[in-house]
């Protein structure tokens, strides 16, 4: 008999019984060489043997069910549900928590986002301008009249409405551009601020980022960029104004541009008669009236 | 060909769709549409059926002296009454019954495998009799059985119906809902590796020196 074909009914007939003497001489030839039926047999005969009814057999099977039973009518809850009663009332009393710290962290990051442009202004505010006045180049006339924005800066909510999916990528880029600027890594911040402006021009975070951006510019010496920024704060209808217009005087007398900064000037008291630059831009005014030749600025301080 | 006497023996109670050996006059594929709407006592008729035959498959996978035995016994019931909703009616009840309970005795031995090879050479080092939970250890079937767990798990499947169950390849062909041929196919491999790992192994499994 051949070891690579396994005599399937022989060895169903052998375990019968069945075999006749030749054939299980043939049988056992092929067992001889094949280790795989050989094992077949006696792993059959065993089992045969291994289910023999048993007298505890039927006793066990009714244990089984009933076990079965009792497993499979059970509920499934989730494993935390089983854990001792201080446990378990320690998990759902910080799930309460957790819930209610979520709610109210929401709750107070919508209060959060409207008030920051207040304290902006202030932060922006406090850095007064003093420039030395660089050379003249050429007039830029305001566009916004001075209701509009003294309407802006009064209620500006009602006239801006929120970007609802793109407000918080704009807060994220400005609070990382306040980060950086807080680093004193100033010109990282403008990059940022020159992101925001260009990813999200609509937005608030936007409009704020072109007076705050316009201050930092005018620190680092560059009137000019900082004029722009100035400028599309001013004609955006920024909540900045009052610092947006000192900043932009500062930029065109930084910029030697004499008669238009006299005019911003006189636009900003005019305007805000009560701001914290009232004094500088009077100041100003007068060294202006009184020495207009000493009050032009120098050629190498614009770019 | 078909062992009549393995049929008789993991079959039991009955045969499929004749009347339940307790004399109760129901058949058990009755009893199984029953079960199906989880009425308690329908379950627990149709498991009483069954349990007998699950019983005899699980011990002749997993030894009759396996620890696991009573626990795995269970498994297979309650697998089986998660299994009846997709039962189609076309084969019958205790093949479909009988082939859940051996994937599941399947199952059970490979997750209790590393714990019986490392009760197994514990006993060696200590020069102690097997303790592995298995009364084979002459011949020693627990490296037969240690070698059809690295089978894939169809051919582990058919060997172990052909081998245990007792089944003919049609038989196998028809519960596995393969053609015959694939049957034979998967037989022949699983003997041809079986034959290379035993004529390899040191051990002698038939328990001669």
């Amino acid at each position: 008999m051949n070891v690579e074909v396994h005599p399937e009914e022989a060895l169903d007939r052998a375990l019968r019984g069945e075999l006749s003497g030749m054939e299980q001489q043939a049988l056992d030839q092929h067992l001889a060489a094949c280790s795989a039926c050989e094992a077949h047999l006696a792993l059959a005969r065993s089992a045969k043997e291994a289910c023999a009814p048993q007298p505890w057999g039927s006793r066990l099977d009714s244990l089984a069910v009933d076990h079965a039973l009792a497993k499979f009518g059970r509920v499934r809850w989730p494993a935390w549900f089983f854990l001792p009663g201080q446990k378990r009332w320690l998990l759902v009393t910080a799930g309460i928590l957790l819930a209610a710290g979520g709610v109210a962290s929401a709750t107070w990051w919508q209060r959060q986002s409207p008030a920051r442009e207040p304290a902006l202004s202030q932060a922006t505010a406090a850095r007064p301008a003093a420039r030395t006045p660089a050379r003249p180049r050429r007039a830029v006339a305001l566009s916004e009249p001075q209701s509009a924005l003294q309407a802006e800066l009064t209620d500006e909510r009602p006239s801006l409405p929120r970007a609802p999916r793109a407000q918080p990528s704009a807060a994220l880029l400005f609070e990382q551009a306040s980060a950086l600027r807080d680093r004193n890594r100033v010109d990282e911040a403008i990059a940022v601020f020159r992101k925001l402006q260009q990813l999200f021009p609509k937005t608030r975070e936007s409009r704020i980022s072109f007076a705050v951006a316009g201050r930092m510019l005018l620190d680092r010496g560059r009137p000019a960029q900082a004029l722009a920024q100035f400028n599309q704060h001013l004609a955006n209808g920024g909540e900045a104004s009052q610092e947006a217009l000192a900043g932009r005087a500062t930029a065109l007398g930084q910029m030697g541009r004499l008669s238009a900064e006299r005019e911003t000037w006189q636009r900003l008291l005019d305007s805000y008669p009560g701001t914290v630059y009232a004094s500088q831009a009077r100041e100003r005014l007068s060294q202006m009236r009184r020495r207009p030749q000493e009050a032009a600025p120098g050629v190498e301080n614009s770019r | 060909m078909a062992s009549a006497e393995s049929r008789a023996r993991f079959a039991v109670p009955a045969e499929v769709g004749t009347h339940s050996s307790d004399g109760s006059g129901h058949d058990l594929t009755g009893l199984a549409l029953a079960a199906r709407t989880r009425d308690p006592g329908a379950m627990r008729r149709f498991l009483e059926g069954i349990a007998p035959s699950v019983r005899n498959v699980c011990r002749g996978v997993l030894g009759s002296a396996c620890v696991d035995l009573e626990d795995t016994v269970q498994e297979c019931l309650i697998d089986i009454l998660r299994a009846l909703p997709n039962y189609r009616f076309e084969g019958a009840i205790v093949h479909y019954t009988n082939r859940i309970a051996l994937r599941a005795s399947i199952a059970a031995r490979k997750r209790a495998r590393g714990r019986e090879q490392r009760l197994r050479s514990l006993a060696e080092q200590a020069c102690l009799p097997n303790v592995a939970g298995s009364d084979d250890t002459l011949p020693s079937f627990w490296l037969v059985r240690d070698i059809i767990d690295e089978l894939s798990a169809v051919q582990a499947e058919t060997v172990l119906m052909r081998m245990v169950l007792g089944c003919s390849v049609e038989e196998i062909a028809m519960a596995t809902q393969v053609p015959v041929n694939t049957t034979k196919s998967r037989l022949r491999l699983a003997k041809d590796y079986l034959r290379r790992r035993l004529d390899g192994e040191s051990v002698d499994w038939r328990g001669r020196a």
